[in-house]
């Protein structure tokens, strides 16, 4: 590789961008832009590292102040797709139940009585699943109806 | 007590799950940086210490869909960017951070003169640029942000960036060459 060209390829490369093969060999045996990529990189690193400005009054603890009385206090929240996932998996449970071997095994020694209570089980579960799901995303629920109502 | 410094994502991560405090890091860490983007916005102090306060307010309103898709820091710079943008429609044009680079910086003689090449070639490459590309050089030499996050937060191609920033760093070759820093990696 030439260095002309090892160089126009260094130059096009990106930021943290992993360099080709060919180009490593060449900046390892080629002094003269091994010099000249090391300089630039440098002129890279202080750009980024150095801070051109540098605040008057540190806004730190003004920020802090907002943050602190702006009750986002988010708790540990579980993350949307996990809550729709075990939605999902809860009803599917619900459809499928009826194909278990188990619960032919305890219609045949409970008799058909066993259907209400069953169902009534499976109810309580799906509502206090959603009640917990609508508990921990207040804030967003508030939102929508207030978004709702502005409308 | 010795105060820990983690990995940005790390204290995000914690933030989002209600340890608010390790915001705090975050704001230290990152305001000058902010501040910068703040005065190139607005070239007035005042203007730009409010748009710090904004920016990472809005930050931490939005702080649960930051997803660690990128670098936290690159979601903050877009923020930034973007929140800077919404104030400034209508106004002039956002200055670059090129035009102030050497004068707030106080360093030996050699370190001085290479800044100053340095800050020549940069200026020579935004002279060049229509007044809206500039900002593809600030972001790309200032603030670190790879082409794809440019082209994400400012719609321009990513061609074009990449050719904005490619003779930029031409520029820069030129200025370097022979300079102090060549002279100190040849050593």
């Amino acid at each position: 590789m030439k260095c002309e060209k090892a160089m126009e390829q260094y130059l096009k490369a990106d930021a943290d961008e992993y360099l080709p093969l060919a180009l490593r060999l060449h900046l390892r045996f080629c002094r003269k832009c091994r010099v000249e990529t090391a300089a630039m990189r440098s002129a890279l690193d202080m750009l980024r590292n150095e801070d051109i400005y540098t605040v008057p009054d540190d806004c730190s603890g003004n920020i802090m102040a907002v943050v602190r009385n702006s009750g986002n206090s988010y708790g540990r929240r579980m993350p949307l797709f996990n809550w729709i996932s075990g939605e999902v998996i809860i009803i599917a449970s619900i459809f499928l139940v009826q194909f278990s071997d188990d619960r032919n095994w305890l219609t045949g020694y409970f008799g058909s009585n066993l259907e209400i209570p069953l169902y009534i089980v499976l109810g309580i579960l799906v509502t206090v699943y959603s009640a917990m799901f609508a508990v921990s995303r207040l804030g967003e629920f508030k939102k929508l109806v207030v978004r709702w109502q502005n409308r | 007590m010795e105060e820990r410094k983690y990995v940005d994502e790390y204290v995000i991560k914690k933030v989002q799950q209600g340890n608010a405090e390790l915001f705090e890091q975050i704001v230290k860490k990152y305001q000058n940086r902010i501040y910068g983007m703040g005065m190139m916005f607005f070239r007035n102090p005042d203007d730009a210490s409010d748009y710090v306060q904004e920016v990472f307010i809005k930050t931490f309103n939005n702080i649960q869909s930051y997803r660690g898709q990128s670098k936290f820091y690159y979601w903050l710079v877009r923020v930034a960017y973007n929140h800077g943008i919404n104030m400034v429609k209508g106004m002039k044009r956002a200055d670059t951070l090129v035009d102030t680079l050497v004068t707030d910086w106080d360093l030996s003689p050699e370190e001085s003169q290479l800044k100053k090449d340095i800050h020549s070639a940069l200026q020579r490459a935004v002279e060049d640029l229509p007044e809206k590309y500039r900002i593809c050089i600030d972001l790309y030499f200032f603030y670190g942000c790879p082409y794809h996050e440019i082209t994400a937060m400012t719609g321009f191609p990513v061609n074009t960036v990449k050719s904005h920033v490619f003779r930029a760093k031409q520029l820069l070759r030129d200025a370097l060459k022979g300079s102090v820093a060549e002279e100190y990696h040849e050593m």
